[in-house]
């Protein structure tokens, strides 16, 4: 695998650059700014030059290029350049700089005080976020620096200041970082609803994003620049670097296993590649599947101890900072990283990088490969690491996706009402609104563009007087109108909404601690409420053993040995793209034909083998379902190789298809290959599939009944219901007081329900789940394909490689039409047969069975 | 003892209705936090419970604990609500205090209500909110909300019901507005299944 390269410095970054020439005179500022530049060695690309003339021109728009090429520099010399031409005594914020990461502001900040100090500018740079220190803060009530670098959330809490207005007045730009991350969530709804008020604050402001490559920009510059009669400028850096994938394979492919995500039997063929002389990224996809990977590669190479470290976003940040600031210097050799190290920071000796693990999408494995900065014109080298046969196929259809430069597309939200919802309550805050003039403002985000008159109104009534026009709730008055103004009248719920501001859902986490007093980071509650004191768990890459629970911080001891207990963090899996599943189709229909063209096709001959001699391969115009009848009932699993959120859609739309045709309860499982029905009893599946389940007639409904029939929406509903204040994540004052309010957002779902059915916040967790799994038509795409594709229905014995992965997955939901008398009365006698027969067919069962 | 299906007991010897944890306010306390949640959910207890009163002709209606929620939920409108309910139901109606009943004292009055002192004894039964033993009594009390999951293979369902053992048995919450699922030790379980009270499910298999 992998040869032992020599080590070369890579030169700095814009020494490198290619020269261009002097794109005209410049601005007395610009010209300043470009002799800095010069002084330090480096000449501007052109695309940083095109940024700041557009920007001096009046433009407002989206500068796309990889990280790490300058792009800092290239958004911020335009408004830099205009502060040194037309300084402005009168005080505020006149360019503010918005990062969704809050552990890079200080980074930034430094870096855009660097040609400040330098020329001797009176120009100051502060960050604010939760992490500014109180002092610094307290200043800022007073007075804020002409540029601010700060995060959306920290940001909205600037604007639930009664002098919000006069703090922005003066603003001139607005940048954005990392557009394309913050796009995709409710995050970047928020900060668009923000921008929309700033440009109100101060009409003359121009708004820069910086993204990664995408195939969609000019969409992604709209949602960034808002409605507007220009359309937004797109910048393109020129720097493409080639990324190739490898990867490492077990010298006898029989050893890697059908299942599991943790990949801890390729423990030896990834400690033979790893020396500790290359600096080395190894990016896993789980928190807890870092935790496993460092301990396991300390058990096999103990003495790179000092060498190597682990890092994840619930350690602690000291520990953190001195991960990173170990890579920077060259202390720390190998580190073990989660999406935590996919953005911020860039370390710039690393010189490779592992996946272990599927990448989930193309612009992601890019994105991590680009980690790796290497010596000029060369490529930048992946090596993917599979956790179980099947990744094979992603791995081998990654790289096909890779070559023909198949990109994800990032699309913004429509219009959430909770994330309204929130905002109206921060403009009442801040200095209050006028409902038509919001209204208008509104609609200018992006997001909220097709926002209509009665959505408006309805969520100005649900905090104002909660439910909708005609069910107001007695005694509730969020915010009250006041002269024609709306605004916060009750200083005990302007605290709540202060402390609740945001749009991430976390599980309550609690701090972890040594006794000594040191901190390791966070974990969540659930994970602790079932340890007993005395118990061994692996934290932050060290065994502790639990001491105590008091005042909400976790106590452990320092432990010695070896656990495997080690956290599960919640969060999402990310599903594959639809790039990636039409490349792994691909790979598949060739595997079966016996082209094994590449050395992960060739080491998956094996599983292919099998999956042929009990089933079939489906071919690339194929969708295989396969009938199996075990111990636990008769398992249904169909394969579109869609990705998990497509057939998290599309299995309650067939399990509902199917329950019409014939009384019965699904359990529902899917991976990003196929998904489960399963029943518990004998179900005739193979006398009820058929291709007309998979029409697209009746979708939308079927879709709707189906969502709410497996109660998709009600565990959607806990994010709608934290971002629209129904449930607390922090409560002011005692924690006594915060317990009176403290309901699951399922119990509120359920309560609404049943007394305010009409109440919109249900509607959209309805909407949220089904634009989730319809990914933009992508489901109705797969069911036209089905219709198109020969549906070829296979009864097999036992689990087979395709369906095993499937069946040993989580329940994802239940979908069903029996009452729960007859759900008791059957489960009833399903305890009564369990009671004479053996253990669960599925435990025990291994490839070898088959080999 | 009658356990009903309405998450009440009814004792026939005394024509008494026994019910606990009502919570009375819960939403008008979400609200006073700024959480928009609906109103309905009192109503739909009240109803029940004059449903079950009428049903059973009870003399008398024994409340054990947690009438209330807090005393930021009690609010004029909530006051109002029950004592013009409280005019249609003919019986008389007695509350243990609970540990959230700290206003229990402001509505007894207009709701014409009657406090009952923790451990009151009549004939073999005793009254509490929290779960007490007492020798040679069975008491009856509330506090826990037990409720039970049960599971097969990856289906469960999670439901209410009494919790009832040799000396001590405990009502389910009357208020579907609260999560259930006290530790459930200490008695046979009877869940209300549906329409129904059932007798305990087979132990689910671990």
């Amino acid at each position: 695998m992998a040869k032992k390269k020599t080590v070369t410095k890579a030169p700095g970054k814009s020494k490198v650059r290619a020269r261009t020439h002097a794109a005209g005179a410049g601005t007395p500022g610009l010209i300043r700014l470009e002799e800095w530049f010069a002084a330090q060695g480096w000449t501007p690309w052109a695309f940083q030059r095109e940024a700041w003339r557009r920007y001096r021109a009046g433009e407002s728009g989206l500068v796309q290029v990889a990280t790490g090429a300058g792009k800092t520099y290239a958004a911020f010399f335009g408004p830099l350049s205009e502060l040194m031409d037309e300084p402005d005594e009168r005080g505020g914020v006149r360019v503010l700089y918005i990062t969704p990461l809050r552990a890079v502001t200080r980074d930034i900040s430094l870096a855009m005080k660097r040609p400040i100090d330098d020329l001797g500018l009176d120009i100051a740079v502060e960050d604010r976020t939760g992490d500014t220190a109180a002092g610094v803060r307290a200043k800022q009530r007073h007075r804020l620096t002409e540029i601010l670098v700060t995060t959306p959330e920290s940001l909205c809490l600037l604007l639930m200041r009664a002098d919000a207005a006069a703090l922005f007045k003066n603003l001139r730009c607005v940048i954005l970082d990392e557009w394309h991350e913050l796009l995709v969530s409710k995050r970047g709804t928020q900060t668009e609803l923000a921008l929309a008020r700033l440009r109100a604050f101060a009409p003359r402001t121009r708004t820069w994003a910086l993204s990664a490559t995408l195939p969609n920009a000019e969409e992604a510059a709209a949602c960034a620049v808002g409605v507007s009669q220009t359309p937004a400028a797109i910048v393109r850096g020129e720097m493409r670097r080639k990324v190739t994938l490898e990867s490492v394979l077990p010298s006898d492919p029989s050893r890697l296993p059908w299942v599991g995500h943790l990949g801890l039997s390729m423990l030896p063929d990834v400690a033979a590649v790893l020396d500790p002389a290359i600096p080395t990224l190894i990016f896993t996809n789980t928190r807890s599947q870092s935790e496993r990977w460092y301990s396991a590669l300390l058990v096999a190479r103990p003495e790179w101890e000092p060498l190597m470290a682990l890092h994840h976003g619930s350690i602690d940040k000291v520990e953190r900072e001195r991960v990173e600031g170990g890579l920077k210097d060259g202390s720390i050799r190998i580190v073990v990283a989660t999406s935590s190290l996919d953005l911020g920071v860039d370390f710039s000796p690393l010189e490779r990088v592992l996946q272990i693990g599927s990448p989930k999408g193309i612009a992601r494995m890019m994105q991590r490969a680009g980690r790796a900065r290497h010596r000029p014109n060369t490529d930048a080298t992946v090596l993917c690491v599979p956790t179980f046969a099947l990744e094979l196929f992603e791995i081998a259809a990654a790289r096909e996706a890779i070559e023909k430069g198949e990109l994800e597309p990032r699309t913004g939200l429509e219009k959430p009402l909770d994330v309204l919802a929130q905002h109206m309550v921060t403009c009442a805050m801040g200095g209050g609104f006028v409902e038509a003039a919001l209204f208008d403002e509104v609609r200018t985000a992006h997001s909220y563009r097709g926002l209509t008159e009665q959505e408006f109104r309805w969520t100005l009534e649900l905090v104002a007087k909660g439910g909708g026009t005609l069910s107001a709730y007695p005694d509730f008055h969020r915010i009250a109108l006041v002269e024609g103004v709306w605004k916060m009248v009750k200083p005990k719920l302007a605290t709540i909404h202060r402390l609740n501001v945001g749009t991430i859902v976390a599980d309550t986490t609690l701090e972890v601690r040594y006794i000594s007093g040191k901190g390791l980071g966070r974990i969540e509650e659930n994970f602790i409420a079932g340890l007993r004191a005395g118990e061994k768990f692996v934290y932050a890459g060290r065994v502790v053993e639990f001491a105590f629970l008091r005042n909400l911080v976790a106590y452990v001891r320092p432990a010695t040995g070896v656990t495997n207990f080690t956290p599960i963090w919640g969060g999402t899996r990310l599903p594959i793209s639809e790039s990636l599943a039409q490349s792994i189709r691909r790979a598949l229909e060739r595997a079966g034909d016996g082209v094994l063209d590449s050395a992960e096709l060739r080491a998956a001959e094996g599983i292919v083998g099998v999956q042929q001699r009990v089933s079939v391969i489906p071919r690339a115009a194929e969708v295989l379902a396969e009938i199996t009848r075990t111990r636990d009932g008769t398992h249904l699993c169909v394969f579109p190789f869609e990705g998990r959120s497509v057939h998290g859609g599309m299995a309650p739309i067939l399990a509902l298809r199917l329950a019409r045709l014939r009384r019965a309860t699904f359990s529902i499982s899917m991976n990003d290959y196929g998904f489960e029905l399963l029943t518990p009893d004998d179900f005739p599946f193979e006398e009820l599939l058929s291709q007309s389940l998979f029409t697209t007639d009746g979708l939308a409904a079927d879709a709707l009944e189906s969502v709410n029939i497996s109660e998709l929406a009600r565990s959607q509903f806990r994010e709608v219901a934290r971002v629209a204040g129904l449930v607390f994540q922090a409560y002011p004052g005692a924690r006594k007081s915060g317990r009176q309010v403290s309901a699951s957002a399922g119990l509120i779902y359920d309560v609404l329900r049943d007394f305010d059915p009409g109440n919109l916040l249900l509607a959209q967790a309805q909407r949220e789940v089904i634009e989730r799994h319809f990914e933009h038509g992508r489901l109705a795409r797969t069911l036209e394909r089905i219709g198109r594709s020969v549906l070829r229905i296979i009864k097999t014995e036992r689990p087979t490689p395709l369906s095993f992965p499937i069946m040993i997955e989580r329940l994802a939901a239940k979908l069903g039409n029996e009452s729960i008398k007859d759900r008791i009365e059957r489960m009833q006698k399903q305890w009564a047969q369990d009671a004479s027969k053996s253990k669960s067919p599925l435990k025990g069962l291994n490839r070898k069975k088959w080999s | 003892m009658v356990l009903m299906p309405e998450r009440c007991a009814f004792w026939p010897a005394r024509r008494m209705l026994l019910v606990a944890d009502l919570h009375l306010g819960k939403c008008e306390t979400f609200r006073a936090f700024g959480a928009a949640l609906p109103i309905g959910v009192n109503g739909e207890m009240l109803a029940r419970l004059a449903a079950a009163a009428k049903r059973t002709e009870a003399l008398s209606i024994v409340i054990l604990g947690d009438l209330l929620h807090a005393p930021v939920g009690v609010t004029e409108c909530l006051i109002d609500e029950v004592a013009s309910w409280r005019a249609a139901v003919g019986a008389e109606i007695l509350v243990v205090p609970g540990n959230h009943d700290r206003s229990l004292s402001r509505v007894l009055g207009p709701w014409k209500m009657e406090r009952m002192e923790p451990g009151t004894r009549d004939g073999p039964f005793a009254f509490h909110h929290h779960p007490h033993t007492i020798e040679q009594t069975f008491v009856w009390c509330g506090h826990e909300h037990p409720a039970k999951t049960f599971r097969r293979g990856s289906e469960s369902i999670k439901l209410p019901g009494f919790l009832i053992g040799t000396s001590v048995g405990i009502l389910p919450a009357f208020t579907s507005f609260a999560a259930g699922g006290g530790p459930c030790v200490g008695g046979r379980f009877f869940p209300i299944v549906g329409k129904e009270v059932s007798m305990p499910l087979e132990p689910r298999l671990v």
